[in-house]
């Protein structure tokens, strides 16, 4: 058994993810990660002499569960506060209790991210490591055992280069992923459905505010069909800018209209629910109004401010996006050979053949 | 000399900058996600290049199993038969020709190279809590869950946990329900 065997350290960095549960063991050469998968148990070993890199990245996993629990909790509060019955009403509030505690479970875990351990053959994602800090510890862990089993080719390498120096190599491709093409070098891309996506969303805050004062139903109208046209450039825009080098603040500002989009979604739906279940207003939709309620105003306003701040700070990032791009140089023309004067040919003529005229005809009689 | 360059994991773009950069948390220029490396000697490593064994210079000199025209330069640890470097497959220290090595790989001779294992005591697990919802049906699940445990009791468990110790309280706590179950339909009966 690992735990009483001392050629063996448990690492305190496994946990549990949606597949199973995963524990990792140091030995003086290898490290082995032990996983559990329903009634298997699978052994990975990693010798640390192959150990080239490991690669920590963040990724979206605990935004998307912050937003879920949080949507969850409130609708389950909102529930409980709507609900006349006590009985029921203690239900749902120890409903929303859970999503809380959960929720302050999660967001004191750290932020989340994926670790992957590099060979010279694969690249392999450990499984269980879905923490930053606790990725960082592994690595931590692991560093002086790897530097130890990696001396002797410490000493052969001197001079550890730069990774410009040697774009000729394809990368390591995921075991388990289609095998990978080289590194693609970024591409240069305008952003122009990100211009026409800002600029409708100025347009779509302004319909907004016209909507807010006036509450005509042309306002209305006429804000869906901007939305409806804004969302589908937005989506445009964040494929157009997939593997480009637009900059950090305009992609971020179209994801951010994406999961404002999401969570006023949301939002509306249980504003809606709410609304009907306490008396505020009926179920008929010309009574969800700005108007009908401060909650409902205050929807509207916040969503117009939204886009209104979106579009200007993302039209500002774009036009300094645009300022600041400097054109690759284009490639050297390859160098041209040196003048030199033509090669003297001597014409040497071809010494005249003696042509004798043909013999003249014989006189027809 | 050459490396192969790091790669964002998610997007494959190649990252730019040098070790020292990437120490600590940078972002992708494609994806811009935020990524952190901790790279080792072996990833400047030139692999040097691969053996395939030396000709026999003469008829006095031992050759490789495997290949005639080999010279032999190591006895496998498991069967005995001379290797050449072609042959040679170095496990922690001990060497072996491929066919031991598939064979212990495969029956659990070598164990750095078992992959896993079936944890029988989960399966005595859930029969037991089977019997515990079900408890009407103990009369079968008890039977299945005893049986288990008895069968699987030498077979090799989990390397990290006590499966015996598991195996043991689910036999007990399946042999009292399987009682109780059989005490109930007896009841009935009557």
């Amino acid at each position: 058994m690992l735990r009483r065997d001392s050629n063996y350290q448990r690492l305190k960095v496994g946990g549990r993810d949606i597949a199973g549960r995963a524990s990792y063991w140091l030995a003086a050469d290898h490290l082995l990660v032990v996983r559990e998968e329903g009634f298997q148990e699978r052994y990975r070993r990693f010798y640390l002499r192959d150990v080239q890199a490991l690669v920590i990245s963040r990724n979206v996993m605990g935004l998307l569960t912050t937003l879920v629990l949080t949507a969850l909790g409130g609708l389950m509060a909102i529930a409980a506060l709507a609900t006349q019955n006590p009985a029921g009403r203690w239900v749902w509030a120890f409903i929303a209790a859970c999503f809380v505690i959960a929720l302050i479970a999660h967001l004191v875990g750290g932020p989340t991210a994926d670790c992957h351990l590099r060979t010279a053959v694969q690249l392999e994602r450990l499984p269980g490591v879905t923490r930053l800090r606790v990725a960082q510890r592994l690595i931590a862990a692991m560093t002086p055992a790897i530097q130890t089993a990696q001396r002797d080719i410490e000493a052969q390498a001197s001079v550890p280069p730069t990774f410009e120096e040697a774009a000729d190599f394809p990368l390591a491709s995921p075991t388990k992923a289609p095998p990978a093409s080289p590194p693609q070098p970024l591409r240069h891309y305008h952003g122009r459905m990100h211009a026409i996506a800002f600029s409708l969303m100025l347009v779509d805050a302004a319909v907004g505010l016209f909507y807010l004062v006036t509450e005509l139903s042309i306002f209305e109208n006429i804000n869906i069909g901007v939305t409806v046209a804004e969302l589908g450039f937005v989506i445009a825009a964040l494929v157009k800018q997939h593997r480009t080098d637009m900059s950090v603040v305009v992609r971020r500002i179209g994801w951010g209209v994406v999961i404002f989009y999401g969570v006023s979604l949301v939002f509306g739906i249980v504003m809606g629910i709410y609304l009907v279940a306490t008396g505020g207003v009926d179920l008929d939709l010309e009574e969800l109004k700005p108007s009908s309620h401060p909650a409902m105003f205050t929807f509207y306003l916040v969503s117009s401010a939204f886009l209104l701040g979106a579009g200007l700070l993302g039209w500002r990032a774009l036009v300094k996006f645009r300022r600041e791009y400097v054109p690759p140089a284009p490639p050297p023309l390859p160098p041209v050979p040196p003048t030199s004067p033509p090669a003297r040919v001597d014409v040497v003529e071809p010494p005249k053949a003696d042509v004798t005229p043909p013999p003249p005809a014989p006189p027809v009689a | 000399m050459n490396v192969r360059p790091l790669a964002c994991p998610r997007c494959n773009a190649a990252l730019p900058g040098g070790i020292p950069e990437l120490a600590s948390l940078s972002r992708c220029p494609a994806c811009a996600r935020e990524v952190q490396v901790a790279a080792f000697p072996a990833l400047f490593h030139r692999a040097g290049p691969a053996q395939h064994g030396e000709a026999v210079q003469s008829d006095a000199e031992a050759t490789c199993f495997n290949h005639p025209g080999k010279r032999a330069s190591v006895p496998c640890d498991s069967c005995g038969r001379f290797l050449c470097a072609l042959c040679d497959m170095e496990m922690n220290g001990s060497h072996f020709c491929p066919a031991c090595l598939e064979s212990g790989g495969t029956k659990g001779k070598i164990k750095t190279l078992e992959r896993g294992r079936t944890r029988h005591d989960y399966v005595a697990v859930c029969l037991v809590l089977g019997c515990v919802v079900l408890w009407p049906l103990a009369v079968v699940l008890g039977p299945v869950a005893i049986g288990v445990a008895v069968r699987q009791w030498n077979s090799p468990g989990s390397l990290v946990v006590n499966t015996r110790l598991r195996l043991g309280i689910c036999a007990v706590l399946a042999a009292a329900l399987l009682f109780a179950s059989v005490a109930f339909w007896i009841s009935i009966s009557k």
